[in-house]
């Protein structure tokens, strides 16, 4: 017979079991809303049972159950899915941090509007022509100064702003990288918790819900390999190398570079591979996206002003010099230095308008300047072994070569070839036409126009009668017998094309990052549902729990009162026969 | 399926940050009338549309080419309207001096009105729009005749100078005329006139011949001047078209029908609402209200 105080023990594991299970309960219900929380159960196994089998045994039918135990208190979690939220959520990190980037950027381009970019290098050809059609009024040429300097103003404008989101993007990078240090340091000291938690046999499960949120947050930084280690401890790997093993946590650093941007490696000096994540995008935004738009606002800065400048400089002022450059700017920072050529902008009557000194009423190199806007070549050269506009015709009297004018797509040398009055021009491509050169008569324009290469030559003889042949003599002997278009974009294209594609890209890129950020968060907030639904607690359920665990409790109670009454008996009020 | 409280709430939130985002963006169109507000929203169109802004900005400078061009042409018709008259009246002195029966008295008075004509044509070649000569070719800033005496003329003293009006893409338009080639012969035609009247002998045939050849040749320059004012008045109603039609172009692209545009906002206001009291509803449900 086992011993009377055997059941009151019974009952008293089972009010320490009831007791843990409300325990853990209201530790559920308190924890429900923090973050990274897992939900934990009590794990009760009944005690060992008695008797054994042994020697000295008692006689007694067994086995006798002894009452409950608490094995273990656990968590309920999916490690598997963690490890995909992990992944997930560096990818979401990686678009989010791309569209905020890339809206920056195409804030800069409020396009379709007339206030722009594009409004203003439409209203700068537009003040060119305004000049063509009027070359002595003052206001007219100050109107296209002004125009100029607009230009100039906002390319440096929008220079400057893509180099701030540039310098804002080089912070961020800092900030992140002091952002993995700490946490990497905090991941390590949790392993070193845990693990002396882990090798006594208990379940460090808040602390290993506090890691989980660490690495969940790292790895929107930055791609994460996480391995388990068998005594607990996490080793963490990004791209390779181990950022955090057992409680070493190896640290980031950023390293400068010549232009003063920011790039993230390892303490010792070695790369940082980042196939994904935060950083990673970080770092593509500023080093290939930024760049290579920064890299086209220069071409289109370049191409505008070289055109320009080539065709003013074999223009005419009011003051019968030759032209100036109109702009002047800093080779591999077009758009940044662009500015008027201070000279012009003090005085308007440096603006050059016409062929030739001393004729104020031709705008003719003003137009030319203005066609440059559906323009995809224009004539350049030095003069002194191009033929240009400008240029004197010497052969038996002077004829003047005003202006050449090129609707001619590709850039290329051409040559002038000919003999009596039949004129030929090859380009180096091959392609080549002949045209027939009349006599001129004194005080008259003429036109060579080959139509078919679309090149013109406009000519004007002041003074005496020239037979074509001289003209083609003119054209013909060497050191002015070639002609050079050149190209104001690589590929040809007219300015309106290049800037309209430029704006095309960035808002391509941009809408393309939205999407990808909007799919992104939708299979985050999947993946944390289904977190939420395997850990989550449910208050409604801890609440028809707790009022299980206290039944079983009053049960519980009930039974030691019951066994109280019992040893009463035994002990008050037995043997009291004959008392 | 288990589901907790904290499912329920990312599920509502999720909802009702979602409904807000697409009201956020109906409203935005509905106030700002435009559906393209920024380079992401459709990439394509915006590409088009910022092209079309820049050939309307083209269209609106040829229609101010085409104005200013306009105000020459009519000086210059205006001055050869004068002119013309001029030459008519002329004639009619030339033929009064050919009659032999006119003594030096009247002959001297012939000459005299011969020599106001002489001048008041030099008048008429320094025509002016905007304080430039209109008949000078490139040398605007000079007369092309100046009077050097009583019925006397300085040589042409202008240039040939061509100038040209952008009127349309890859369309040019010569506008001047250069002076000597309209008024030398009429010049030449009174002075001969004058110096005949003047020798005291009745005006010769061949005089007369050139006043009426210089008439001729004044009203063809007339009528070329005439076609070129025709001209510019189709390239202005052409580019006026175009101007409208790429408007139209640019408004599909860009604009925001108002009326789908309030009805989609409603829509979502709508959706938006529905969303706040389904949330409401869900999320105050719970089973401590029944424990006791």
């Amino acid at each position: 017979m086992s011993s009377p105080f055997f059941g009151l023990d019974i009952g008293a594991t089972a009010l320490r079991a009831a007791q843990q299970l409300l325990d853990t309960a209201a530790h559920n219900v308190a924890n429900a809303n923090t973050a990274g929380y897992s939900r934990q159960r009590v794990t009760l196994v009944s005690a060992p049972p008695y008797t054994f089998p042994a020697f000295n045994r008692s006689g007694l039918p067994g086995q006798v159950g002894s009452g409950v135990n608490v094995a273990a208190i656990t968590r309920v979690r999916d490690n598997f899915l963690d490890l995909q939220v992990q992944a997930q959520t560096g990818l979401k990190g990686e678009w989010d941090t791309r569209q905020q980037e890339l809206a920056k950027i195409e804030a800069l381009f409020p396009e379709p509007s007339d206030s722009g970019l594009g409004g203003t290098i439409g209203k700068f050809w537009n003040a060119w022509q305004d000049v063509a059609s009027d070359p002595t009024s003052t206001a007219a040429r100050s109107a296209l100064t002004e125009q100029a300097s607009s230009l100039a103003m906002e390319f440096n404008r929008d220079s400057t702003q893509l180099g701030m989101i540039a310098s804002g993007i080089d912070s961020q990078v800092t900030q992140k990288v002091q952002t993995i240090n700490d946490l990497a340091k905090q991941i390590a000291s949790l392993n070193g918790q845990i693990q002396r938690v882990a090798v006594t046999g208990d379940n460090p499960n808040d602390l290993m819900d506090q890691r989980n949120q660490l690495l969940q947050q790292l790895s929107q930084i930055v791609p994460l390999n996480v391995l388990t280690r068998a005594d607990g401890t996490m080793t963490v790997l990004v791209g390779g190398t181990d950022l955090v093993s057992n409680v070493y946590a190896r640290q980031v650093s950023v390293q400068t570079d010549s232009t003063g941007h920011a790039h993230p490696i390892w303490s010792d000096g070695s790369a940082l591979t980042l196939p994904s994540g935060e950083l990673k995008s970080l770092l593509g935004v500023r080093d290939t996206d930024l760049a290579n738009y920064r890299t086209q606002l220069d071409s289109l800065a370049k191409g505008i002003a070289d055109a320009t400048n080539a065709l003013h400089q074999r223009g005419f002022d009011a003051t019968g010099a030759a032209g100036l450059p109109l702009f002047t700017y800093n080779a591999g920072n077009e758009s940044g230095t662009m500015a008027v050529n201070q000279t012009i902008a003090a005085d308007p009557r440096r603006v050059a308008t016409s062929a030739a000194p001393n004729t104020p009423g031709d705008g003719s190199i003003a137009g030319l300047i203005a066609d440059l806007r559906n323009a995809t070549t224009y004539v350049s050269g030095d003069p002194a072994t191009n033929v240009m506009g400008g240029t004197d015709l010497t052969t038996n009297g002077t004829a003047r070569l005003t202006t050449i004018s090129s609707s001619r797509a590709t850039a290329q040398t051409w040559t002038f070839s000919g003999s009596g009055s039949s004129l030929t021009l090859t380009g180096a491509d091959g392609t080549t036409q002949t045209i027939n050169v009349a006599d001129m008569a004194a005080g008259t324009t003429t036109t060579l126009n080959f139509d078919q290469l679309g090149i013109q030559l406009n000519i004007s003889s002041p003074t005496t009668a020239k037979a074509g042949a001289d003209l083609v003599t003119d054209l013909t002997t060497g050191g002015h017998n070639t002609l050079v278009t050149a190209s104001l974009f690589t590929p040809p294209q007219t300015t309106s094309d290049f800037y309209a594609g430029l704006v095309g890209k960035i808002g391509t890129a941009s809408s393309q990052s939205i999407e990808m950020a909007k799919n992104q968060q939708l299979v985050v907030d999947q993946l944390q549902q289904r977190v939420e639904e395997t850990s989550g607690v449910s208050l409604d359920e801890e609440a028809t729990d707790m009022v299980r665990f206290q039944h079983a409790y009053q049960a519980a109670a009930r039974v030691i009162t019951t066994m109280d009454e019992m040893l009463d008996t035994l002990i008050n009020r037995t043997g009291q026969v004959g008392r | 399926m288990r589901v907790t409280e904290g499912m329920i709430y990312n599920t509502t939130n999720q909802s009702v940050s979602s409904t807000m985002a697409e009201m956020q963006t109906a409203t935005e169109k509905v106030s700002s009338t435009k559906q393209l507000n920024r380079p992401s929203d459709n990439p394509a169109d915006v590409r088009s549309a910022v092209q079309l802004h820049d050939t309307l900005s083209e269209i609106g400078q040829f229609l101010r080419n085409i104005d200013a061009a306009t105000s020459k042409v009519s000086a210059m018709d205006t001055a050869l309207s004068s002119a013309g008259e001029l030459i008519q009246r002329a004639n009619e002195l030339a033929l009064e001096g050919a009659n032999g029966t006119l003594d030096a008295s009247d002959r001297a008075a012939i000459s005299q009105e011969v020599s106001q004509l002489i001048e008041a044509m030099a008048q008429d070649a320094g025509a002016k729009v905007n304080d430039e000569f209109v008949f000078s070719g490139f040398r605007v800033d000079r007369a092309p005749y100046t009077v050097t005496g009583p019925g006397a003329v300085s040589a042409y003293q202008g240039d040939h100078g061509v100038t040209i009006a952008r009127i349309g893409p890859a369309s040019t338009m010569q506008i001047n005329v250069a002076g000597d080639a309209i008024f030398q012969p009429a010049l030449d035609a009174l002075t001969q006139l004058k110096a005949d009247l003047d020798s005291g002998n009745p005006v010769q045939a061949g005089t007369i011949t050139k006043v009426q050849g210089a008439l001729d040749s004044l009203l063809t320059t007339r009528a070329q001047i005439g076609a070129r004012a025709n001209r510019l008045e189709q390239a202005q109603s052409s580019q006026e078209a175009l101007q409208t039609s790429d408007k139209a172009l640019l408004s599909q692209l860009e604009d925001v029908d108002m009326a789908s545009a309030i009805t989609e906002l409603t829509k979502r206001q709508t959706t938006y609402q529905a969303t706040l009291a389904v949330t409401a509803k869900v999320i105050q449900t719970s089973l401590l209200d029944y424990l006791r």
